[in-house]
């Protein structure tokens, strides 16, 4: 066939009108009676929950309702697809993956706009969450009835987490044979590691910030650690306001290797065959890489002050959500099966067959390192050091006073 | 075959009117050239004509339709004015044939597919482009390509003929060619047709009346006889006349002109006049002599020019220099003396102040 | 009749008269009322998003309570360019970064147009063999997302500052690369330009191929030798593309983050664009939107400065009616070297990451690249749940395919778009000349360039969340991602517009208005196919660049629109990189074989003699 100019253009209106006739997507209407009050009323959420639910009617009510829009800063919970569709049939479930910041500031920005088509809100990111979030009014938290007393009060006031994780360190074990290098926080300052520790970018990674944060947010602590391993009291530098600060001067000053990718920075320290490997600061959860990659990774247990810096990720019910009785779903849900107790045998592969149904939307995050709220679910395999390590968990307020200034003083002092 | 008329035309380009009061009319079936140096206002006027430029003032009329007037609140599109337009450039479409240069406005004109195809072949035909139907601008020489613009009009057949200066980008050889099929094409169409050029030869031999602009005004209007003999102001006089024409300043003593080096006759009305004057004389006009004779006047050669069938002789007597123009393919040695007389009755004369032209073409 | 003026000359402005008089010039002048329409148009995707910028930064954010605990949320504020400029903070967020960001700037541009203009000259110019191969294969390395260059480049330089797994090089020469050129500015810069060049490639490419070398030969008649030809001739008609080249690419950089983040953060290079980032993900508005502001100003500076060199008034008129012919030079002996030097180029540039992505994405255990660890499960496996959480390979993907359908839509939708609406505006700016309408259009239609992608997504969430008057609410649909798309790539379609609408005389079009033939018949049968190389440029870089586009798109991802890139992203962030190399390769492939096809279908088309790259 000849192609004269006439025929090309021919073929190209005609693609593209097919085109932009295939693209007539209706777009999601804000919902016009979005009065929040008589929302919350008449789902028993927010000021109107209620203590005691019929959690049968919920699911009927969610079935009708037939799907549920989570937004989520984890791409994991699209494993739970086939299996919470599977448990639930006719509830739809539908993801989106954005990433913490993204999360909050689509849920904002929707919220704002009187947009509500998201019904779960789960993410990090602690001093956001709480203050911009949940005392906002943008998103409501739910514990549902049934689970409530197997929950510790921290882990769910003022706003249910969804998991706990932590920034631990790591160390080589094939190079160091007798154990973990430090026992100290502080040795990360001293000349023998410098250049020697990775930490993945603060300024760009709310958990790593939220990590280092976490060790800020206990001055005292962090001051009396350094007089245990020096014998003297620290000397502030000129302008920091306190030994938490202080240390992140010094690990700075120390040439801390800055890392975009926390399991890039695992599988780094990890790599078998290094004479002279990093010290990463970073995910626990990254341990899993030892089976997968090949690390020979360890975790520190007993580093003064602390080993873990926790940090949780919520789960709540947006303002107005379009689904909320399958929302309540989910989120009893991603707890994990009510029967699960701490006797329950739960073997690997954790998103497979009997684990699964014991497990739910707790399956794809049952690592070591990765902690449920409840209290009455088993550590799984490799994470049973957790409750030996001596941790901190960061809070809400210190994130949302002092974020911004940590990250500032981590800018000024990590700028050449 | 239709009458173009423009009224009151004004155009100016920010600060800088271009083309000033302009009245304008030209007879149905006419050749009108408008000549002129570059800047003078003739290729803006022909593009008011067409449309393609906005007059700020003034109506301009094709035939019967009023095709512009600024009070009136009408401007009609070059797309519906009907007329034909051949560019300096010749505007052909690289990336078309031949053929479909010329027949893409006929299918605009939703004529039949047979009417194409025989006004294509006759307007070929008429180029003597017959096998040239398939070939690319970019494959042609300059004077086929011509050809092709011609052929579009020929094509077309609009009742009016626009022409920017189409000769200009051709070899001397080729124009001369050329400006006998435009010739033609305007004789064939019947159009009325507007010429636009900066070569007065072009606008002698082509035209029925010629304009000479300058600075956006008309300096002339008349024939080409008219233009030639009776130049209506110095302007016109320097600018027609190849070679260009003599000019003498002098002062007016006893009934004669006293140039200087030169006397020359002085016609009866003026001999009352003071003050000074200025002549002008067309070099074939002079008559010269070999040999001295009675009342003439002697110079000596400098530049001797054959071109072919005449002469150009540069003379120079004292300060003053005349071209003259003889005849023949003549030798002269430098500083060989002529003798040279003026006749009166071809000579134009001129105010010295106002530059126009004493004695105007009746 | 015709009447007779009113006494004194000019008519009343407002009569009846005047109106309709006004109405019948701009019905005459297409130029006009496509100017007044295209400028209406940008005015409000362009105007509204800056608005909001400059307003936000100067408002009170709820991040800078930590600052000010008593601040008012919404109050007007000139904390945000205190901080930024004048306090101690403002040397490692302001000052820093951007000389960081100028002298990464200014290398690769200067780099990239040297590289590009000569690859350029050497494909159109001259007889360098496989000249049709090479051609299409140039603008590879630029469908690749830029990343990928930068991760090639760590494969074979990392040395142990980072640990993990060695780079090629210490594990074949036992060496370790040295910092400076294993990160920072020096690996930066190389792998941006091999990047980048494309730009000064296509455009070059473009306008060389309309030159008419005619001109040229002017100059040598003239006694110029070759290169004093090129630098008095070519050059200067070449100017308008070039002058778009270096402002494109040099904005670019300024804005890019993926690579310098990459190779930038092991030694502490800090670049403008990842600290906007930073600021944005921290949702630190106020910094972001200074700096984003920052930006802007800097981009206008030195657009304006280009169009004061270039403008658009000289006449770059390289095809009139009149004849055209092209000639190559002819490399002689050369010639098989420079072959020979093109081939060595794609080799870096395009094989070597390729084969690295194919490699990478066929490991079992990442890292370790011996034979015996190759498998082709990421690509055909149907999803095994010991590996890699149970995602199928790419075939058996249901999530990727229908992420393939929305990307290669939104590319195609956009580039058609983007074309008609590049196309228009170069119409209209270039016939309606000098004018203010034509200076104003110029001006905002390469606006939306100097907006980060971040900032520009994030505030058309805002703009188009609610219906405006009778366009009702984009927000959600996939309109809105080829809305957005379009005003970001527009700036480089209007430039090739104009450049393509400067070398048609005007006298093409006028012959035809006189002819009889009306606007859009003119558009399409002569506009359109005179001006289509540089259209096809802009719409396949269009294309290209939808496809590869991420940050502006991510906030406004929905349901049934997700896109192979967010697909890709997705994986990064789960750490998943064979599912992520084979899908980028995926992407890769598609992007090239869809270019190949575009560009051979447009050079059958009857364009004839005007069409060589």
């Amino acid at each position: 066939m000849k192609f004269t100019y006439s025929t090309f253009m021919r073929t190209v209106f005609g693609a593209a009108t097919a085109a932009v006739l295939s693209t007539a997507a209706t777009p999601i209407m804000a919902d016009s009676a979005s009065d929040l009050e008589t929302w919350m009323k008449a789902n028993a959420i927010g000021t109107h929950a209620m203590m005691e639910e019929n959690w049968s009617d919920i699911v009927a009510k969610a079935t009708a309702e037939g799907e549920v829009v989570i937004y989520s800063s984890s791409g994991r919970i699209a494993k739970l697809k086939d299996h919470f569709e599977a448990l639930y049939p006719g509830i739809t479930l539908t993801l989106f993956d954005l990433g913490s910041v993204k999360t909050i500031e689509k849920t904002i920005r929707e919220q704002d706009a009187g947009i509500y088509q998201v019904d779960v809100v789960t993410t990090g990111n602690s001093g956001s969450v709480i203050k911009e979030l949940l005392e906002k009014g943008r998103i409501f938290n739910y514990v549902p009835a049934h689970m409530r007393d197997r929950i510790p009060a921290e882990n769910r006031d003022p706003l249910l987490y969804r998991v706990n994780e932590a920034i631990v360190f790591f160390y080589n074990t094939e190079a160091n044979p007798d154990g973990a290098p430090i026992k100290n926080v502080w040795e990360l300052t001293m000349p023998d590691l410098k250049g020697k520790v990775g930490i993945k970018n603060p300024m760009s990674s709310g958990s790593s910030l939220m990590g280092l944060a976490a060790l800020v947010q206990n001055p005292d602590e962090m001051a009396a650690a350094y007089k245990r391993l020096t014998g003297e009291d620290i000397v502030l530098s000129e302008g920091v306001p306190d030994a938490g600060f202080e240390f992140v001067k010094r690990l700075l000053a120390n040439d801390v290797v800055i890392f975009k990718s926390g399991s890039k920075l695992a599988d780094a320290a990890g790599k078998a065959g290094q004479t002279d490997p990093l010290i990463a600061m970073t995910n626990m959860t990254y341990i899993a890489r030892n089976d997968a990659k090949g690390n020979v990774n360890a975790i520190m247990t007993d580093v003064d002050p602390f080993s873990k810096m926790v940090y949780p990720t919520y789960m709540s019910i947006a303002a107005n959500a379009p689904h909320p009785n399958a929302a309540k779903v989910m989120i009893a849900y991603l707890l994990g099966n009510p029967e699960m107790n701490l006797d329950s045998k739960i073997e690997k592969p954790y998103t497979k067959g009997a684990a699964f149904d014991m497990l739910w939307g707790l399956a794809p995050y049952y690592d070591a390192g990765s902690v449920s709220p409840r209290a009455d679910v088993p550590l799984p395999a490799g994470g049973e050091i957790w409750g030996e390590m001596k941790g901190t968990t960061i809070t809400a307020e210190f994130m949302w006073k002092q974020g911004p200034k940590l990250r500032d003083f981590w800018l000024i002092n990590s700028s050449n | 075959m239709e009458q173009i008329r423009l009224s009151g035309i004004v155009k100016s380009y920010g600060k800088i009117e271009v083309v000033k009061n302009l009245d304008l009319t030209i007879a149905p079936g006419e050749f009108l050239t408008i000549l002129g140096p570059s800047g003078c206002g003739k290729t803006t006027t022909l593009r008011m004509i067409a449309g393609l430029e906005e007059p700020d003032q003034g109506v301009i009329e094709l035939g019967d339709r009023v095709v512009f007037s600024r009070n009136d609140g009408v401007v009609l599109p070059p797309e519906v004015r009907g007329l034909g337009l051949i560019f300096q450039s010749y505007a052909l479409w690289p990336h078309m044939t031949v053929a479909k240069n010329i027949t893409l406005a006929l299918k605009e004109q939703r004529l039949s597919k047979s009417e194409i195809e025989a006004r294509l072949k006759t307007a070929l035909e008429l180029v003597q482009l017959e096998d040239f139907a398939k070939r690319y601008p970019s494959e042609l020489s300059g004077g086929q390509q011509q050809r092709v613009a011609v052929a579009r009009l020929i094509a077309l057949r609009p009742s009016i003929l626009l022409m920017d200066e189409p000769l200009s980008n051709l070899d001397a050889k080729l124009r001369t060619e050329m400006r006998v099929g435009l010739k033609r094409l305007h004789r064939d169409l019947e159009a009325t047709t507007v010429y636009v050029t900066h070569d007065q030869i072009e606008a002698l031999t082509l035209s029925d009346r010629i304009i000479i602009m300058n600075e956006g005004v008309i300096m002339q209007e008349g024939t080409p006889f008219d233009i030639y003999h009776h130049p209506a102001n110095l302007f016109v006089a320097e600018f027609i006349g190849d070679p260009k024409i003599n000019l003498f300043t002098g002062a007016i003593k006893a009934g004669k002109l006293d140039c200087g080096d030169l006397t020359l006759p002085l016609a009866d009305e003026f001999a009352d006049r003071g003050g000074e004057m200025i002549v002008a004389a067309r070099p074939e006009k002079i008559a010269v002599s070999y040999k001295a004779k009675r009342g003439w006047q002697q110079v000596a050669v400098e530049i001797v020019q054959p071109t072919g069938a005449d002469t150009i002789i540069q003379v120079k007597v004292g300060d003053t220099h005349l071209t003259l123009l003889q005849s023949g393919f003549i030798t002269l040695d430098e500083g060989a003396p002529l003798w040279i007389d003026f006749d009166l009755s071809a000579l134009n004369f001129f105010d010295p102040k106002t530059t126009k032209n004493l004695r105007p073409a009746s | 009749m015709v009447s007779t003026p009113d006494a004194g000359g000019k008519p009343n402005p407002w009569s009846g008269r005047n109106i309709a008089y006004q109405a019948y010039r701009l019905k005459n002048k297409p130029e006009l009322i496509i100017g007044v329409m295209c400028l209406a148009f940008l005015a409000f995707v362009v105007l509204v998003p800056l608005f909001q910028i400059l307003r936000d930064a100067f408002t009170f954010q709820s991040y800078d309570l930590s600052y000010n605990p008593e601040g008012e949320v919404g109050a007007f504020t000139l904390f945000h360019f205190d901080r930024v400029f004048f306090q101690p903070i403002s040397k490692a967020l302001f000052v820093k970064p951007l000389i960081n960001s100028l002298s990464m700037g200014v290398a690769v541009t200067t780099i990239g147009i040297i590289v590009g203009s000569g690859l350029a000259w050497l494909m159109v110019r001259t007889n360098v063999y496989f000249k049709e191969v090479f051609g299409a294969m140039l603008v590879f390395p630029y469908m690749m997302p830029s990343w990928v260059m930068a991760l090639a480049w760590l494969s074979l330089f990392r040395n142990d500052r980072i640990g993990g797994s060695e780079g090629v090089m210490t594990s074949v020469f036992g060496v370790q690369a040295p910092n400076w050129i294993a990160y920072g500015f020096v690996p930066i810069v190389i792998t941006l330009s091999l990047h980048y060049y494309a730009y000064a490639y296509l455009l070059i490419s473009g306008a060389l191929a309309t030159v008419d070398s005619e001109l040229e030969e002017a100059g040598a008649t003239a006694g110029m030798g070759k290169w004093k030809r090129i630098r008095v001739i070519t050059m200067p008609l070449l100017l308008p593309a070039l002058g778009s080249a270096v402002v494109l690419t040099f904005i670019r950089i300024l804005g890019t983050f993926g690579t310098p983040a990459l190779l930038g953060l092991p030694v502490r290079f800090f670049t403008f664009s990842t600290q906007i980032y930073a600021s944005i993900n921290a949702r630190n508005q106020g910094d972001a939107y200074v700096l984003a502001l920052v930006l802007i100003i800097l981009a206008i500076t030195f657009i304006w400065i280009n169009s004061r060199i270039i403008g658009v008034r000289k006449s770059y008129v390289t095809m009139t009616g009149k004849g055209f012919r092209k000639k190559e030079s002819d490399l002689g002996k050369m010639r098989w070297p420079a072959t020979i030097f093109v081939i060595l180029f794609l080799c870096l540039t395009v094989v070597m990451p390729l084969t690295l992505l194919l490699w990478e994405s066929m490991t079992l255990i990442p890292g370790d690249y011996s034979w015996n660890n190759l498998s082709g499960y990421f690509w055909y496996g149907s999803g095994n749940v010991d590996l890699a959480y149970g995602e199928p390979g790419v075939i058996h993907n249901k999530g990727i395919l229908g992420a393939l359908g929305n990307s290669i839509k939104l590319g195609f939708l956009a580039a058609l778009f983007n074309g008609a609406l590049g196309l228009l505006v170069g119409y209209a700016v270039v016939r309606g000349r000098g004018g203010k309408l034509s200076k104003a259009l110029e001006g905002i239609a390469f606006a939306p360039y100097i907006f980060p992608s971040i900032a520009l997504g994030a505030i058309y969430i805002g703009m188009f969340s609610s219906s405006i008057g009778p366009i009702p609410a984009l927000y959600g649909t996939f309109t809105i991602l080829v809305l957005i798309t379009v005003i970001k790539n527009l700036p480089f379609t209007s430039r090739t517009g104009i450049a393509a609408m400067l070398q048609i005389h005007q006298s093409l079009e006028e012959t035809a208005r006189v002819q009889g033939i009306g606007w859009f018949r003119r558009m399409l049968r002569i506009i359109i196919p005179l001006s289509m190389s540089g259209l096809v440029a802009g719409m396949l870089l269009t294309f290209i660049t939808a496809m590869r586009e991420l940050s502006l798109i991510i906030l406004l991802l929905s349901p049934g629109n997700m896109v192979l890139t967010g697909v890709i992203f997705g994986y990064q962030e789960q750490d998943m990189a064979q599912h992520s190399a084979a899908v980028t390769l995926m992407l890769v492939l598609i992007i090239i074989t869809i270019s190949v096809i575009v560009k051979v279908m447009a050079r059958g088309a009857g364009t004839g003699r005007l069409n060589t790259t």
